[in-house]
């Protein structure tokens, strides 16, 4: 359902494209892009052969479209209609997106677009700190990309060496995540932590000062709660998106600035605690009634009944601590800024250029924990031409995010991640804790500083019709909390060949391997599966894809 | 695209003849035919090569400026490059400013300028051959004369040719020199032979049709043949010269539209 009100503002643009289309039918391209992928996971092979979840399953891409050109006026109706064999899904076989679908108004000077769109901003390859506008599929870490969203683009162009762009966006959608987001809030800190037996032991009384020896041995279970989380609207027109763009056209240099008044893709929790008592009436009762019984039975204090009352009275008083746990999460996705600025050029043969974004939100304070701090992304590389006739090609990047005063001392200032057992009951404090356990690893903060690089090369041979690509990269996690582990970086490969058998059909074969290594407190040198990437380790595959293309213009087969 | 100023206006021609015209003057008038202003055709470019046949077409537009000559190519085929646009700003002072439009990223991208040696394309032309190059940048010298077999304004003709060899005074030619048929009649070159760097011929380029549009003679068929094997057939269609192509086609605006 998530693509409803995409669908709804489509099918208005598609019929209002079908009857354009018979005014308009002199200059029309219909094309398709049909793909087909089978995957095979190659970490525990042949142990592990299952085709589930959306990285694995074999697909059917098929995306096609209808664009028209007539005078100043452009439509495009894009749509991907694929099917999804998840075996453990497949009820959802059956994926229909729509993708780019707007009418277009290009008269002198400017251009007006209006319906479901992608913005590329950013001259970076590939890796675009400012490309922030619309949502993402973050299923195959292999295939990241950017989802149409409704919206209007306003474009001038007063002078050839300048142009502006606004964007206006009435609501923007949840990405496409891998994994349900309330799994990373694990269900025990909803749960009450209850004491289902108490034994006390009065080992001596002072009656000069009325103080007693105590020991005692609890039994504890937890007594699980629903799990209260709530999401956001996924449509909220009360948060549109508002962009804007000025890019310089120059000789030497391209130059953009962009300030983008977004709406942060990743969910920030808003947590409500509550009181609690982790000792039932009855086990209290019946626990004291027992100690006293036994240390009068035993000497240890006299058979006074005044003195008795009173020693229970001070019992259930000394043993009747509050505790405070989370009874709702809301997750919000709030308002964040960006302010970007980016550059391509060239020298010689080699293309040079660099970006960056600095996002933060709309209360910055950086020791509010149920805010993440502002963030810097950035980009910067080069590409250039090499080889025989200079058909082979290479692009190296490197890349980074900083989080200004990243929160690096959970597990110091909560060894195990666990509060301290005398503050369970401190609303202020147990607030805090929670805040600091969730606040980052939802927004997708998990260190400082992470820096590394991504290398792209390719080399075609016969004639481009056989072509070899490799893409590594390489990310160095740093300013983090070593308490819990050490992290040695996380990492991609990729290989593909592609034979291109004709212009329009081609086979390739290749394979996207992930991984995360850290060393844990033992250690113990392991894969980490919890990382951003190396969750996807035994997703790692080996692949065949074949891919069809065509486009077919009436106008241009008219003789 | 410059190529097509050059290579359907013979912009690179050549001359020389017994008795006649120095090599230097048949290239003089060789250099000095009437070019186009501005020009928009559609081409069909059609590459044999041991990976079987591709086609390409692409509609260009080209003309000339005070700083240098602008074109846009438009690729209306295969489907993989469908919509792709390549502006090039002429620059004669400080280099052209290219800029490619991919419709799959959706976004401009300013590019480098390939190496001379490169294959446009992944054609038999390289970015060489496609450059608009000066008489003073080469020394001429008579080889002699020959006859050409090509179709002229619809008719099949054989045509006297002067021979002239031409070898390039920079260094950045990927050519040591080459061989230039140029007509007696109309001074268009017709064929050229170009010999790589340890003097072995690196390909052949034929001028099979032509046709006078405007005033100006087009090539409508040249053929690319490479030593290796491979060719490049280059036909262009619906040719328009001096017809005032619209100035808003190399900008920013139309590269994104």
């Amino acid at each position: 359902m998530r693509f409803k009100i995409c669908i709804v503002v489509d099918i208005i643009a598609l019929i209002a494209f079908l009857n354009a289309a018979a005014a308009f039918a002199s200059d029309i391209t219909f094309s398709d892009k049909s793909l087909f992928e089978y995957f095979v996971p190659v970490i525990d092979f042949p142990n592990d052969t299952a085709l589930t979840d959306y990285i694995r399953s074999p697909k059917l891409i098929n995306n096609f479209g209808v664009d028209i050109n007539s005078g100043n006026v452009k439509l495009v109706s894009h749509w991907d209609a694929d099917l999804i064999f998840d075996s453990n899904n497949i009820t959802n076989l059956v994926e229909l997106i729509a993708e780019e679908n707007y009418i277009e108004w290009n008269p002198s000077g400017m251009r007006l677009t209006i319906g479901n769109q992608v913005f590329t901003w950013g001259k970076a390859d590939g890796i675009n700190p400012t490309a922030q506008i619309n949502r993402f599929d973050y299923r195959d870490p292999a295939d990241i990309s950017k989802l149409p969203a409704p919206s209007v683009l306003l474009s001038a162009y007063p002078a050839s060496w300048i142009s502006f762009d606004a964007v206006y966006m009435p609501f923007k959608q949840e990405s496409l995540f891998p994994y349900d987001i309330a799994s990373k809030i694990p269900q025990a800190f909803f749960n009450k932590h209850m004491v289902t037996n108490l034994s006390l032991d009065i080992t001596s009384l002072n009656m000069a000062t009325g103080s007693m020896g105590i020991t005692s041995a609890a039994a504890t279970a937890d007594s699980v709660m629903s799990n209260s989380i709530s999401y956001q609207d996924d449509v909220d027109l009360t948060k549109p998106v508002i962009a804007m763009r000025a890019n310089i056209f120059t000789g030497p240099v391209d130059i953009s600035f962009m300030y983008a008044y977004d709406i942060d893709q990743f969910y920030s929790p808003v947590i409500e605690l509550e009181e609690y008592n982790p000792l039932p009436d009855s086990v209290q009762s019946n626990s004291i009634n027992t100690a006293v019984n036994n240390a009068v039975s035993n000497g240890t204090i006299p058979n006074n009944p005044a003195l008795i009352a009173q020693m229970k009275a001070a019992l259930a008083s000394n043993i009747n601590q509050s505790a405070q746990r989370i009874s709702s999460i809301s997750l919000e996705r709030k308002r964040i800024h960006r302010l970007g600025l980016d550059f391509k050029t060239a020298v010689g043969p080699v293309g040079l250029w660099g970006e960056a974004c600095y996002s933060f939100g709309e209360n910055p304070t950086f020791n509010d924990f149920s805010n993440r701090n502002p963030q810097l992304d950035w980009t910067a590389g080069f590409d250039f031409p090499f080889g025989p006739d200079g058909d082979w090609y290479i692009n190296l990047q490197y890349t980074g995010t900083y989080v200004f005063d990243y929160d690096s001392a959970f597990f110091t200032d909560y060894p195990g991640g666990i509060p301290a057992t005398n503050q369970t009951g401190n609303a202020a404090y147990m607030q805090e804790y929670y805040y600091r356990a969730f606040t980052q690893q939802l927004g997708n903060q998990f260190e400082g500083l992470t820096h590394g690089f991504v290398i792209r090369t390719q080399w075609p041979i016969f004639d481009e019709s056989i072509i070899p690509s490799l893409t590594l990269s390489y990310f160095l996690p740093e300013n983090y909390d070593q308490k819990e582990e050490t992290r040695y970086g996380r990492g991609s490969v990729m290989a593909d060949i592609k034979w291109r058998i004709s212009d329009d059909l081609s086979v390739s074969l290749g394979t996207s391997l992930f991984c995360a290594i850290i060393k844990d407190t033992n250690g113990a040198i392991l894969v980490d599966q919890n990382d951003p990437l190396g969750m996807f380790y035994h997703d790692s595959t080996a692949y065949l894809r074949l891919t069809y293309a065509w486009n077919f213009s009436p106008e241009s087969h008219k003789e | 695209m410059r190529f097509l100023l050059i290579l359907l206006s013979g912009l690179t021609s050549a001359s020389m003849a017994f008795g006649a015209p120095s090599a230097d003057e048949i290239m003089s008038r060789a250099y000095g035919l009437p070019k186009a202003n501005d020009m928009s055709s559609t081409i069909t470019m059609t590459l044999k090569q041991s990976g079987g046949v591709k086609t390409r077409t692409i509609k260009s537009s080209t003309r000339k400026t005070e700083a240098g000559n602008d074109s846009l190519a438009e690729f209306l085929s295969p489907a993989d490059v469908s919509g792709t646009k390549f502006l090039t700003i002429g620059n004669k002072k400080e280099g052209d400013n290219q800029r490619l439009y991919l419709p799959a990223l959706g976004k401009i991208r300013k590019i480098a300028a390939s190496g001379k040696n490169g294959k446009f394309m992944g054609s038999d032309f390289t970015y060489y051959d496609m450059e608009e190059h000066s008489q003073e940048d080469f020394t001429f010298s008579s080889i002699g004369i020959d006859q050409l077999q090509t179709i002229r304004n619809g008719t099949s003709a054989s045509i006297p040719c002067y021979v002239i060899q031409s070898v390039p005074k920079k260094t950045d030619s990927p050519y040591s020199k080459s061989i230039l048929w140029v007509a007696e009649d109309d001074y268009f070159t017709y064929k050229s032979e170009m010999y790589d760097k340890s003097g072995a011929l690196d390909k052949t380029i034929l001028i099979q049709e032509v046709k006078t549009i405007s005033g100006i003679l087009v090539a409508l068929k040249t053929v690319a043949l490479s030593a290796s094997g491979s060719s490049t057939a280059i036909q262009t269609a619906d040719t328009v010269i001096n017809g005032g192509v619209n100035p808003e086609l190399f900008g920013i605006q139309y590269l994104e539209k």
